[in-house]
């Protein structure tokens, strides 16, 4: 052993042993829990390790098949687990790929560049910040661990190129089949930008080396005569290694397609459908500047600065190819900064994510970046700033660059620390506890804000989601056609996000969707006014939402079955290969033993009997042919040996090398002058940066401070005049309370100036907040002075109103329910289920209203007790075929006291049924437009069911509306305005008010609905102002339908004249219109 | 090596011979009548003894006896002895009541025989079943009690079981009556009474008990109702309250709603504002507070219950939240760029400041009766809004502040 260690590069050996204990350490402290993908590798993990040959995973997506990701690297981690467990076999794993690539960096590195440049681009490779951002913040196990075979395949690949024993074609193929075995994309563009270069140069090296019969002198003049036996000589000297590269090719092709066989099965038959999903790799990185440091900045880290000389260096010496697959990969690594990447890739761009572009750019430059490291220490480059800066200069540069790329380094395996991109780690054992307890694994469940630790959580239960973290497999409508990511973090994805995740929440019973777990109070609005409930807040801290009336799973879920040998296969052949990879790679560490060990019994005496038929015949045929070639390339010796330099540019460049030594003065002046400009760019971005803003810049800052809860910055931009203290400001920031403040987030500002003086100007900010809902535009008008120069912000009237009592009291009703039986495990008894509470529905109509298409009416809860309400409509065409079927889930109160009214509405705007086909990945939408969907002449009928079950939950009507009139703007729009009042003792935090339009019969026309902005505290009331809808926005497609529920509908009348209702002005249109809110409160557990 | 080579030879092959060799074979029976011994009713769960006869039956030939029960078929197998092949259905066989098939087969004869397997006593527990468990208490609504009562096995017991149910109705009635096992099952249609309350249901019989069941009757919807409110001179400050609350809702059989029954209370106020103010009953009564508008006059309140109105409550309001004349004075401020403009104190009928956050309309009227309005709220009875005068025209400006009763008046000129 020793003597092999001895035989090693001292730098490669080094390199591995900091990489074990620089990666290991990290990985051991747990960076890997706040990356983005370890915790789904360590779900499919999680699957292997349960069963491995089934290839068919419940828990996400309904059902997927893990055939659709090679399995390599998690079933490594399977095959670990039962010893370590899964994180610990995640670590393992991880840490053996890193310590692959590194060696096979510098196999690598050996094609390219000396052994000592090899040496110290392995050295760079451990702290290179890419490999260590792909570690340790994205978490990407198979990239890195086929990258690693990758890499070590590449040096079989020259030596077989260069000798044709094969044996190297042999291993490497074998240990490209291991890299397959972990990432087919590794071996698909690796074969492109790794073994493409090899490929290249293992030719044009052949092609420039003359073969030992061949006549070593060059004519020196080339006259039309000697052309053909010219070329014939190059030719000559390029068949064979083409021909290498040629069976290559096909047998990489082979292993490419034989190791992952059962995925390239599953991509044919069921192929990716769906809406591109958005990716920071393909913005602009001048426009977003997060997504240029997390997928540009950090991974080339130093390195950038140091691109020119690999570009120069790699285009002037044996590495040229090399040099040209990493500016290729360059260049499509700068994502959407230009338009070329979208240009070469075509439809792949809208899939693929282009940061592994830059990935692999990182490691190809690395053999160049090792050749700059000789350079700087002991070369050119050394020489050059020795003699014209100095020693000491020299020597500052070379620590300031290796403090500066360790500390780039270390920055990036920290980065999570600094910018969360995941939240906080959640306990999951009181989650596991609760779908493990009464059966709640019978319903599906959906996280809500747990970021990537949706994976871990399912990687502990047997419990279902609708979501998943694995986007490939995604199949359900709702899902594929929306650009949204992830239903956990569907407020990351705007309005397609939200409009995906309302799918789901709206009718959860299509999938059995009964608990949200959630760990984001921005869903809270959503989830409760699409007719959720708190059940409880876990020890974890995770909210409980709970969906009434939902059926169980059935106790035989559907799969997809694929042949019984893709299952053996997927099962046997990836960790087969990814085995034979590793023998073959150690080889080197007990070949020799084994050799003798076939000596031995004979083995090697026998193989070498073996006979491939129609090699020897082909031989025969290549010396014949060969001969002749050699025939027609002699060509007769004439004149001079010498060759023509044709890289004319490199005469000029040794211009700059032979500059003479710098005389001390000198030296010491341009170390000053380098150092005086890089001190006037810094201060120079300073000064840009404190820059004094304008108002519409300060009012702009203002809110930017506000969103992100900078709240002393906020109070900074307000006037110091007349701010009150910031002890008196935050209260009452406190106290404001309600949908914008609470769950909304800044979507944009737009200022403009209303009027201008000299020092006081009034400017106004209009506003999108984006919550779970909706879109929430605010027009807020603020009057700025100035003072000192600066631009302050006159802070608005704060409410002064105080409320009528100190203290108070409000009886209320409260329910429960129980069953009449001691405590047991037992089902659901009988006399346990309540009736469920009579419902009717007092009318309906299909109607086209300025939202889209919608059934609205009236819904009437005549029981004696509380009812939970879910009410569907159902489109039919002319034939009764279905059309399509939602629930009204904003539109709609929920949970109903004993008589009380709801008017509904089902919205079928964005609905999933309705998209009709994939739209265009290249333009996809934003919303799905209903107005664009001609339903109209599509429907012909439509039902309206309803069904409630009886409920204690979220029953709060303490909130009321007094001083209601209706004015009508400037803008010729009715408004009807009001305030809400609170007389409970409980704050309104976010009211929502209904608008129900009566046509002079007394029907509904249409049904209007909006949040008021902020909450209502007890005693106190709140303004609001509501543009009303005019019939003319409206139309009536389908006057009645059927409606389906436990009271006929025509037991209960309502009089047109019912003093609830307001009247309108005669010439409005509609007869007269009805109030009525219900409102969410934060805190309170059903 | 040889000889044990043979040896294992000849024992393979005795092996195979022995295996070749014919096996005997029972007689089999070949003609003849088949009866079988049976009785045609016992009791389920007791073993049950047969025979099955054979006219000419050599012993020993085989016969095949299988029961097609409610269970599914069971087989049993015997053998002739002197014409005769005895079975006995074990206990564990004849646990299901009902019919059950005799089959008896021996060679290519068979016979059927009819055997009735008798349901036992009923035992405990005897569950009444109550749906809709929840019925208007109007005598028109129903509900269904069932009894599926069942002997120790489980089986329905037997048609024509007297079943005597009981219900103890809200208004303390008893009612009894018998219903007869029909269809496996006996039940009773029980109409409501007009009393709300629980009614309690048990059944008996024999000696056989079961725990009860509950029936709700519940009230119907209320008859017209009225108002009240609490007291009755609220002044018009915008801030005190009175409470407006409802008589005891109740049904045509006088009986309170139910707690939670929501009631929808709409003020009409003096300047033609509408209030709607949902409220939901609490021993029949359902009130609220009514936060006191700022404008005096008369109020008139109504209370709905679906389609069920109230009678209207009308009743007026005191002066406020300001009476009378309050001083307003006008500043120039800004270095001259504004005016400002100050109305207080600002006091009510006791003198008293009005409440904070009182709404103060100041209208600015030029000389053409152009008019301006500023809107401010007071403080510490006082308000002030500031007029930027950048695109006023020169001259004088008349100024006029309301709050509720309350006005002041000043000027300016520019």
């Amino acid at each position: 052993m020793r003597s092999f260690l001895s035989r090693q590069n001292s730098s490669l050996l080094l390199a591995l042993a900091l990489a074990f204990v620089y990666h290991g350490g990290l990985l051991l402290t747990g960076t890997f829990k706040r990356t983005y993908d370890a915790y789904i590798h360590i779900f499919f993990a999680d699957h292997y390790a349960r069963t491995w040959f089934d290839h068919w995973e419940y828990r996400w997506y309904t059902g997927f098949t893990m055939t659709s990701y090679p399995p390599g690297s998690q079933q490594s981690i399977a095959l670990l687990s039962p010893v370590v467990g899964l994180l610990n076999g995640f670590i393992i794993v991880q840490l053996f790929a890193v310590l692959m690539v590194i060696l096979g960096v510098y196999r690598f590195s050996r094609i390219w560049v000396t052994e000592e440049a090899a040496g110290f681009a392995a050295l760079l490779a451990v702290f290179s910040s890419s490999i260590t951002e792909t570690v340790h913040l994205f978490g990407q196990l198979p990239t890195m661990f086929s990258l690693g075979f990758l890499l070590n395949s590449l040096p079989f690949v020259r030596y077989w190129l260069d000798t044709g024993k094969r044996r190297y074609l042999l291993m490497g193929w074998i240990v490209l089949a291991g890299c397959t075995a972990g990432h087919h994309v590794t071996t698909l563009f690796g074969a492109v930008f790794f073994v493409g270069p090899v490929l290249l140069a293992g030719i044009v090296d052949k092609f420039r080396q003359p073969l030992p019969d061949e006549p070593s002198a060059h004519p020196s003049e080339v006259s039309t005569r000697k052309i053909f036996p010219l070329v014939i000589r190059r030719l000559r000297r390029i068949i064979p290694v083409t021909f290498r590269a040629g069976i290559f090719g096909i047998g990489l092709v082979v292993v490419l397609l034989g190791v992952v066989l059962p995925y390239w099965l599953w991509s044919k038959d069921d192929p990716i459908v769906q809406i591109s999903i958005p990716h920071a790799s393909r913005d602009s990185y001048i426009q977003n500047m997060n997504a240029g440091l997390v997928f540009w900045l950090i991974p080339y880290g130093l390195s950038l600065l140091t691109l020119p000389y690999i570009f120069y260096k790699g285009l002037g010496t044996r590495a040229w190819a090399l040099t040209l697959s990493l500016m290729m990969a360059v260049l499509l690594g700068t994502g959407g900064t230009t338009p070329i990447p979208k240009a070469l890739l075509g439809g792949a761009y809208y899939i693929l994510t282009l940061d592994r572009f830059t990935f692999w750019a990182t490691i190809l430059l690395l053999p160049l970046l090792g050749e700059f490291v000789v350079s700087m220490t002991q070369r050119g480059l050394a020489t050059y700033l020795r003699n014209q800066f100095g020693s000491l200069t020299w020597k500052v540069i070379l620590l300031i660059l290796v403090v500066f790329y360790l500390a780039i380094s270390g920055i990036t395996a920290n980065f999570t620390q600094f910018r969360k991109f995941q939240p906080e780690a959640i306990d999951m054992q009181p989650i596991v506890t609760f779908l493990e307890k009464d059966q709640h694994s019978r319903w599906r469940f959906l996280p809500l804000g747990f970021g990537d630790q949706m994976a871990w959580l399912s990687a502990q239960t047997n419990a279902t989601t609708v979501d998943g973290n694995y986007h490939s497999a995604r199949r359900l409508p709702e899902l594929t056609t929306t650009s949204i990511e992830r239903l956990e973090g569907a407020k990351f994805r705007g309005i397609p996000g939200l409009t995906s995740l309302q799918q789901f929440l709206a009718v959860p019973e299509k999938y059995n969707l009964k608990f949200v777990l959630s760990n984001d109070q921005y869903y809270d609005p959503l989830l409760y006014f699409s007719g959720w409930h708190r059940l409880q807040r876990l020890e974890n801290g995770i909210m409980v939402w709970e969906r009434e009336d939902i059926p169980p799973l059935p106790e035989i879920l559907p799969r997809k079955e694929i042949p019984i040998y893709q299952r053996i296969m997927w099962g046997i052949i990836p960790m087969a290969a990814i085995f034979s990879a590793i023998f073959t790679l150690s080889l080197r560490l007990w070949g020799h033993h084994l050799l003798w060990l076939f000596q031995f019994i004979g083995l090697v005496k026998f193989t070498k009997k073996i006979r491939i038929p129609g090699i020897g015949l082909f031989s025969r045929f290549w010396r014949a042919f060969d001969r002749k070639l050699l025939r027609w390339s002699t060509v007769k010796e004439t004149g001079s040996d010498n060759e023509t330099r044709w890289q004319f540019w490199r005469d000029w460049l040794i211009v700059v090398k032979n500059l003479k030594p710098a005389p001390p003065s000198k030296q010491v002046t341009r170390s000053l002058a380098v150092l005086i400009i890089i001190i006037a760019g810094v201060g120079g971005v300073i000064f840009s940066a404190l820059r004094p803003a304008s108002p519409l810049q300060v009012v702009e800052a203002y809110y930017d401070a506000l969103d992100f809860r900078r709240f002393s910055e906020a109070y900074s931009y307000l006037d110091p005049a007349v701010r009150p203290s910031y002890e008196q400001y935050l209260l009452e920031l406190s106290v404001t309370n309600g949908l914008v403040a609470s769950y909304g987030k800044l979507d944009s500002v737009r200022t403009s100036l209303l009027s201008s003086e000299p020092e006081r100007v009034v400017a106004q900010a209009k506003t999108v907040w984006i919550t779970a809902l909706a879109q929430y535009p605010t027009i807020q008008k603020h009057v700025l002075v100035k003072r000192s120069g600066k631009w302050y912000i006159t802070p608005n009237q704060v409410d002064l109103t105080i409320p009528p009592d100190q203290f108070f009291d409000k009886a209320q009703v409260n329910w429960y329910s129980q069953g009449r039986r001691r405590v047991t495990t037992q089902t659901t008894s009988f006399s346990d289920v309540l009736d469920r509470p009579a419902l009717q529905i007092m009318s309906a109509r299909f109607v086209q209203g300025r939202t889209g298409y919608a059934v609205v009416g009236e819904l009437m809860n005549t029981d004696v007790n509380p009812a939970d309400v879910t009410l569907t409509a159902v489109l039919f065409d002319k034939d009764n075929k279905e059309v399509t079927e939602y629930n009204a889930q904003e539109g709609i109160v929920h949970k109903l006291l004993p008589k009380e009214i709801t008017p509904f509405r089902v919205d079928f705007a964005g609905v999933s049924g309705q998209t009709l086909g994939i739209p265009n990945p290249e333009d996809p939408p934003k919303i799905i437009p209903s107005a664009s969907i001609d339903l109209k002449n599509q429907v012909a009928a439509f039902e309206v069911y309803a069904k409630a079950v009886v409920t204690g939950r979220d029953l709060q009507r303490d909130t009321g509306f007094q001083d209601m009139k209706i004015e009508y703007g400037d803008d010729g729009l009715a408004r009807l305005t009001g305030q809400l009042i609170n007389y409970g003792t409980q704050e309104a935090t976010i009211p929502h008010i209904f608008l129900t339009y009566y046509d002079n019969d007394g029907r509904v026309a249409w049904v209007d609905d909006q949040y008021v902005e902020s909450a209502v505290r007890p005693q106190r009331t709140q303004p609001f102002s509501i543009v009303l809808s005019r019939p003319i926005e409206t139309s009536v497609v389908l006057d009645k339908g059927n409606t389906y529920s436990n009271i006929l509908s025509s037991k209960f009348n309502l009089s047109p004249q019912q003093s609830d209702r307001i009247e309108l002005p005669k010439d409005f249109g509609y007869s007269s219109v009805r109030v009525n809110v219900h409102y969410y409160v934060a805190g309170a557990t059903g | 090596m040889r000889q044990l080579s043979y040896f294992l030879i000849g024992l393979l092959l005795a092996l195979v011979l022995t295996a070749c060799g014919a096996t005997a074979s029972p007689p089999t029976f070949t003609g003849g009548e088949l009866t079988i011994s049976a009785p045609d009713s016992v009791d389920a769960g007791i073993p049950i003894s047969l025979t099955v006869k054979a006219s000419q039956a050599p012993d020993g030939a085989v016969v095949t006896l299988i029961a097609y029960g409610s269970a599914g078929p069971r087989i049993y197998r015997g053998t002739f002895n002197k014409n005769e092949a005895f079975f006995t259905l074990p206990e564990s066989d004849t646990k299901q009541s009902g019919l059950v098939t005799l089959v008896a087969k021996a060679g290519q004869v068979q016979i059927e025989k009819r055997l009735t397997l008798k349901p036992g006593a009923p035992i405990e527990p005897l569950q009444p079943l109550v749906g809709a468990k929840a019925v208007v208490a109007d005598t028109q609504h129903w509900s269904m009690v069932v009894i599926i009562p069942f002997d120790r096995f489980g089986n329905p017991v037997a048609e024509g079981t007297p079943i005597k149910m009981k219900a103890k109705r809200p208004d303390d009635r008893l009612e009894e009556q018998v219903f007869k096992v029909t269809n496996l099952l006996s039940w009773w249609r029980i109409y409501s009474g007009v009393k709300a309350g629980h009614t309690i249901i048990s059944g008996t019989t024999n000696g056989v008990f079961g725990p009860e069941s509950i029936l709700h009757e519940v009230p119907g919807l209320p008859v017209p109702f009225s108002i009240n409110v609490d007291p009755l001179n609220l002044t018009a400050d915008g801030t005190q309250l009175a409470t407006i609350s409802t008589s005891t809702l109740r049904d045509q059989f006088d009986n309170k709603v139910e707690d939670g029954t929501l009631v929808t209370f709409t003020v009409d106020l003096p300047d033609g504002e509408q209030r709607v103010l949902p409220a939901y009953t609490i021993d029949g009564i359902a009130g609220i507070p009514l936060q006191a508008p700022r404008q005096p006059g008369q109020i008139k309140i109504k209370g709905t219950v679906l389609s069920i109105e109230s009678s209207v409550l009308t009743f007026t309001l005191q002066p406020g939240p300001a009476v009378g004349v309050f001083p307003v004075s006008a500043t120039k401020a800004d270095s001259g760029k504004a005016v400002i403009i100050e109305a207080g104190p600002l006091l009510g009928a006791q003198q008293q400041f009005v409440p904070d956050g009182t709404p103060v309309i100041f209208t600015v009227s030029d000389k053409s009766g152009q008019k301006q309005t500023f809107n401010a709220i007071s403080d510490q009875g006082r308000a002030k809004v500031e007029v930027r005068i950048a695109g006023m025209q020169q001259g004088n400006y008349l100024v006029e502040v309301k709050v509720g009763s309350g006005q002041g008046f000043t000027s300016f000129s520019l």
